[in-house]
Formats: structure tokens, sequence, C-alpha cells
């Protein structure tokens, strides 16, 4: 009898034996009665192949919240595996694991691994999958499934099986394969991890059967692992990038517009290098750290003016060209218009073109372009700036040195009103988000920090207060503003930046904790030193002003737009949660004058290698 | 005329003492009404509990244009900012609340 027939025979002899008042199922198994099943009891499995390719692509870690469908990997890695590089780290959701893995990424530069189930596992990791698809970020992710319907156990398992499990996130994942032997697994396994680090990067998937994982393996098997070279990330076409420099050299306000360009430090130092030598304003719209936020020619908080006093754009890898270069109102009427000058030109540098896909619309709407680009951005910099340097003659320095310095005076005055504008309300209470982001930067300042949350939510303070000028220290935002996002992918940040000792900074959104507060636990659990400051306007506050928006635009007031959109009555207490899963709190703090104690008191913790966290009760943005 | 005259001049120096004109010329709001309003009509949400302004709305106060030009916008915003009719805030309203950010505290430097 093989396998298949011993589990059909079991799960009838059981479903009879409870028929007849469930003796059969009381019944001590009778020796031999089994002597032609699979034999599945064995020194080595499937699964221990699998991480043997695991460990020769290099995942360092595995997030995962357990569950049946990938039992044997799980029990492969932190047995055969020595739970070691891999390291399994649980999770309390696979929309965490795969954000932890998100944020790990973009500080690491490559990927960790999460497992989950095929079916609901990967359901409820869809989110995460999406954000990390539009963010451009490799997360590396097996997912388990029994494909062959006579193989399944009966009841959940059936449940937790699928043909095609991953037609459920192909629409917004890089690649993805089903193999259907071991040596399946390990070609596609190291496909999926050079095309995950191929620009555009992306999350890809691979489906670990269960029967591969479970079966033992025959005698005397090796399995061949193909070796892993990861491919040179496309440089813009050469003529097209000799042209570019032509048009930025001739310029007299050539702006350099980054989004996702600084995928290393090397992009970032690639493009003060290039704006240097242009002495050209550069305008971060923040998917990465681009450019020094306190860099001269950095004009980022005046970027409209910018723009619009322009003659050249160069986009490097825009979500949004035709959103940098057109304004789009949405109140009294919806209308648009074009911030550009008349005559001025547009060129874009970008991975945008290729790899797009049809179905989810994050590609934005259609730019009209003088010179388009199909390169990666961070790799056609550096011919970029030497096809600059080639063109500056001795008129044109004169000229780049005059507009410099137009343009660190105007950086300089940007600054000091920054500094300026965050003094108001300094004692208010709630804490301005102004206030709380100047207190963290005193607290933090003098370490290697880095800071994981994004900057909308606190109105961009940091950006303009502190002093960002290393790749780690700002890793942007979410790419699909799927909520849910900030806390995870903070862990994942901090568990990336704990090898280097770097004092991880999130300042976390309430709304955004509340999806799966379990993240926490994670943190507390594997020791990962993470401060997380509760910006806590006890709202979904996005949302509320987008009521707003709506009771207003229909002439009906806004006094019900508070409904469905806050987070009170009751008031969380997140100082309370994050004690309940073991985390180092303190809050919540209203007056302001307790801030900065507190904030001592967490770091001092988080220098000792844990989680911690400070309640801030906050103005709303 | 003469008699219209007359009577308009009752009808201004009535106005006054009866405190008509405190509508009409909103531009003497009270301050501590106009935090209530500033609150109950939402114009925290975007510009802060203090009009010390946020990403979503720039600071109003201590020094907000004149409430003429203060209240045209309020009526038909640029921009983002959602726009408040008459129906739901008052001509007299919107003084109060002009009055609350005029009486907002000038910053120390931190």
């Amino acid at each position: 009898m093989d396998r298949r027939h011993f589990l059909k025979n079991t799960a009838g002899a059981l479903a009879g034996g409870a028929a007849l008042g469930g003796q059969a199922s009381a019944q001590p198994p009778s020796p031999g009665a089994d002597a032609d099943a699979d034999a599945m009891t064995t020194d080595r499995c499937g699964a221990d192949c699998m991480v043997d390719v695991i460990k020769a692509i290099g995942l360092e870690y595995i997030c995962a919240n357990p569950g049946s469908s990938f039992r044997a990997l799980h029990e492969a890695i932190v047995n055969y595996g020595a739970n070691a590089r891999p390291e399994l780290i649980t999770c309390c959701h696979e929309e965490s694991s795969v954000a932890m893995a998100h944020g790990f990424a973009k500080i690491d530069g490559k990927p960790i691994g999460v497992m989950a189930h095929g079916t609901v596992g990967l359901q409820h990791a869809a989110m995460a999958i999406y954000n990390a698809y539009c963010d451009r970020v490799p997360v590396y992710i097996i997912v388990g499934n029994t494909l062959d319907a006579t193989e399944r156990r009966p009841g959940v398992e059936w449940a937790h099986s699928v043909q095609d499990a991953s037609s459920l996130v192909r629409d917004f994942s890089k690649w993805d394969d089903t193999p259907v032997s071991l040596e399946h697994f390990a070609e596609s396994a190291v496909r999926a991890y050079k095309l995950a680090m191929t620009p555009p990067m992306g999350p890809v998937l691979l489906v670990a059967d269960s029967e591969l994982q479970e079966r033992p393996l025959g005698a005397g098997f090796k399995l061949q692992i193909p070796r892993l070279t990861l491919a040179a990330p496309p440089q813009g076409d050469s003529a097209a990038i000799a042209e570019v420099a032509r048009m930025l050299v001739e310029a007299e306000n050539p702006v350099i517009v980054a989004d996702r360009a600084a995928r290393t430090p090397a992009g970032l130092a690639s493009l003060v290098e290039l704006a240097e030598t242009l002495q050209a304003a550069v305008i971060d719209q923040g998917g990465r750290l681009n450019f020094p936020s306190r860099h001269l020619l950095n004009q980022s908080g005046q970027s409209r003016a910018t723009i619009g006093a322009a003659d050249v754009v160069l986009g490097l890898e825009l979500t949004d060209f035709w959103g940098t270069v057109n304004t789009y109102r949405d109140q009294l009427q919806r209308s648009s218009r074009s911030i550009l000058k008349p005559g001025a030109k547009t060129i874009a540098i970008s991975m945008r073109d290729l790899g797009i896909k049809a179905n989810y619309q994050e590609f934005q709407r259609y730019p009209e372009l003088d010179l388009t680009v199909s390169g990666d951005a961070e790799a056609s910099l550096p011919p970029l700036v030497d096809a600059v340097k080639k063109l500056v003659t001795a008129d044109r320095r004169r000229v780049f040195a005059e507009r410099g310095k137009k343009l660190g005076a105007a950086s300089r005055a940007a600054h000091d009103k920054a500094r300026a504008d965050a003094a108001y309300a300094w004692d208010a209470a709630p804490v301005t988000t102004a206030r709380l982001s100047m207190e963290l930067w005193e607290a933090i300042q003098h370490d290697d920090w880095s800071l994981a949350s994004y900057l909308n939510p606190v109105s961009g303070w940091p950006m303009r207060l502190w002093t960002f000028d290393k790749h780690h220290q700002f890793i942007g935002g979410s790419g699909g503003s799927g909520i849910g996002y900030t806390a995870p992918a903070s862990v994942g940040a901090a568990l990336a930046n704990k090898k280097h000792g770097r004092l991880t900074v999130t300042i976390q959104p309430d709304g955004d904790l509340l999806y799966a507060p379990g993240i926490l636990w994670t943190a507390a659990h594997h020791h990962i030193p993470l401060l997380s400051v509760m910006h806590n306007n006890r709202a979904y506050h996005q949302e509320l002003m987008h009521l707003q928006r709506m009771a207003n635009r229909h002439n009906r007031g806004i006094d019900r737009a508070h409904i469905g959109t806050t987070i009170d009555n009751p008031n969380v207490d997140y100082a309370k949660v994050a004690q309940g899963m073991g985390v180092y709190a303190e809050g919540p703090i209203e007056n302001a004058k307790d801030l900065a104690p507190a904030l001592k008191r967490a770091i001092a913790v988080v220098r000792k290698g844990e989680p911690a966290l400070v309640d801030v009760v906050t103005q709303p943005r | 005329m003469r008699a219209s005259s007359s009577c308009l001049c009752v009808f201004v120096v009535a106005c006054v003492l009866s405190g008509v004109v405190r509508a009409v010329q909103p531009n003497r709001g009270d301050a501590d009404r106009g935090r209530q309003t500033y609150v109950k009509v939402g114009c925290y949400q975007c510009h802060g509990r203090e009009a010390q302004g946020a990403s979503t709305g720039p600071r109003l106060g201590p020094d907000p244009m004149p409430l003429a030009q203060f209240t045209r916008y309020v009526r038909a915003p640029r921009n983002e900012m959602p726009p408040y009719t008459a129906k739901v805030l008052s001509d007299a309203e919107l003084a109060d609340i002009h009055a609350f950010v005029a009486a907002r505290a000038r910053p120390r430097i931190p």
C-alpha cells in the first residue's frame, strides 16, 4: 500500500469508527498493519534540501507565523539547519512577516525570507506584498501547499490547499513558481533570488509543496544547487545619457527630482556628485534617502516653486512624474494644471516602464516627457556624472557657482523658517509633531541612528529639522500606502540595523500599530532594539480629513466626521499594550515637558538591546 | 430724503445699542468662543489645535490675514482646503475663529 492509499484507508477507518461510536479511533495501532504504507520516518527529507538551498542563497532570517503546510520546512530550519542563517523569527501575523522583510531589505539591501500557508497565510500577507511591490523592494516568500489532493489529510488541509497558490498575488509580485521536484525547487529558488534583486526589484514567491518537503530522500541523493550570480543593474543607453548630460549642462535652472533613486549609499553619493558638479537644485521625494537633508542644494522644502522655475527637470525613479510637474485639486472643482514654465524640458531615468503590470494601477498618470531613459537610476548616475563633467566649461562653471550660491541661501532660509515654524505651540497639549520631532532629535542625534518611519503623518518635520546624511538614516514609506506597514517594517529595519549597533527609531502612528500589534511581542521575543515613539493622535487622521472634505463639499458640516475615523472612547493605552507584550513602555505623555526624560529612559533600554515604546498623545499632524 | 436719512441714523444707533453691528462687523469676534468653534468645525484637523500649522494646512495665527480676506478664503478656498459655506459656519462664528487665531501666542525659540 502506498502512502496515498494508507492515508485514504486510515481516514476511512476513522470515519467508520466514529459512526460506530468512536471505537476505531481508540484502538492502539496494530504492529504490521501499516507494513505497506509509505515510510515517512527518515533521517533526511526534502525540506533539508530546501534548507540547503536557502542557506546557499543567503537568506539570513525567515519570518513566519507557523503553519502545517510548511511544517517540515519549519522543522528542518530549526533542527537540520540549526536555526542559524536562516534564523526563524516568530511573527504573529503574515502581514507582519512580509512587512518585517520589507523593512529589513530597505536597510540591508537584500531580502530575507517569509514562510506562510499558501492559502490563509498568503491572504494575510497579500497587502504587505503589495506594499513591497509598489516600493520596489525584494522580499522572498515561500508558501506551503499540498497540490496532490490524494495526499491531503482530511479536514483543514483541504481548506488550506489551492491549485495555484501564487495566483493570489501574481498581479503584484515579480515572479513565482511551483516546483514539482527538489531539483526544480533549487533552480527556481536561485532564479527567484536573482530576479528579486534585479532592478526593478520586487517580491518573489515559491511554492514548497508539502510532499516535496516531507518525502524521505533516497539513499545517496545529492541536490545540485545552481550558482547564484546577480545581474548587474541596467544602465541607461549611453547616447541617451550623453543627451541628458548636454541638456543639464546647458540649462540655466536644472532641477533634479529623486524618489526611489538611491538604492544604496553609493546612489546617494552619486547624486551628491551630480548635483555638486552642476550646482543644481535637488528635490528628494523621500522614497529613499536620496540626498542629504541639510545639503545646500537640497530644495525639497520648496519643491513646487523650484520646479516652477526650472528649464530642465530630471526625474530619477519617480513614482509619479505627472504629479511632480502638475497640480491636482480635488475640492470645489476637480482640476489640474502644469506647474512647469513654458518650454521647460522633462527627462526621466527610470525602470518604471519595465516590469509594469496592468491590473493594479500604481503606475500613475502618463507623463509627457521630452526624453525617457529606461535604466536603473543609481546605475546610470556614474556615467551621467562623467558625461556632465566632460561638458562643463569654465564659463559654465562660473554660472553654476552663482546658481549654487542662490540655492544655498534659499536652503538656509528654509531651514531657519522650519525652526521658527516648529516653535509655534511649543508647549501645547496634545504635543505638536514638531516638538515631538525636535525632542527625539535631541535624544538621538549623537548616536548612529536610523529612522524607520515615514514622514507624512508628522508633517515631514524630521526631514525639515534633522540632519540626514547617511543612506540608512531614512528608508521611505510603504510604497502602496497599505496601513499596518510601519510597525513591522520598523522592527525589520531594526533587525537589520542590529548587527551594526545602530539606534533604530520609529515615529509610530497609532492606527498603524493597531493592525497587528503582536509585532511588539516579536521585537521583545527576539531582542530587537527599536525605540517606538507613538504619534498617538487617536484617529485615522487621513480618513478623518477625507470625511471632513466630503461633509463640507456636501454642505453638511463636519459634526459627524469622527464617526468611523477616530480611535477614542476608550483611548488605547499603548504603553499597557506594549508592556503586555514584554516591551518596556511609558505613557501616555500629554505634557510636552515630560517627553525628553521619557525618551532618555527608553533609549537606555534600547541601547541594551531591547525594544521600548513611549506613547505620546499628539496633535493630528 | 431727510426722513429717510433720519430713519437710517436711528437704525444705525439702534443697531449699535442692540449689538447687531457686532454681526455685520464681525472683526470683534470672541477668542474664547472662537476656540470652541475652531475645534467644533474641525479647523484643528489640518491647522493644529493652536493654529500652528502642519503639512495639511498653514499656520493661521497669531498674525492672521485680515478678516474679510479670511472669510473669502474659507468660503471659497484654493488648494485642498474644504469649503465652509455660511450654512455650516456663520460669519459671526468665523469672526470668533479669527479672534482666536489672532490671540495665539508668539513662540519662544526652542
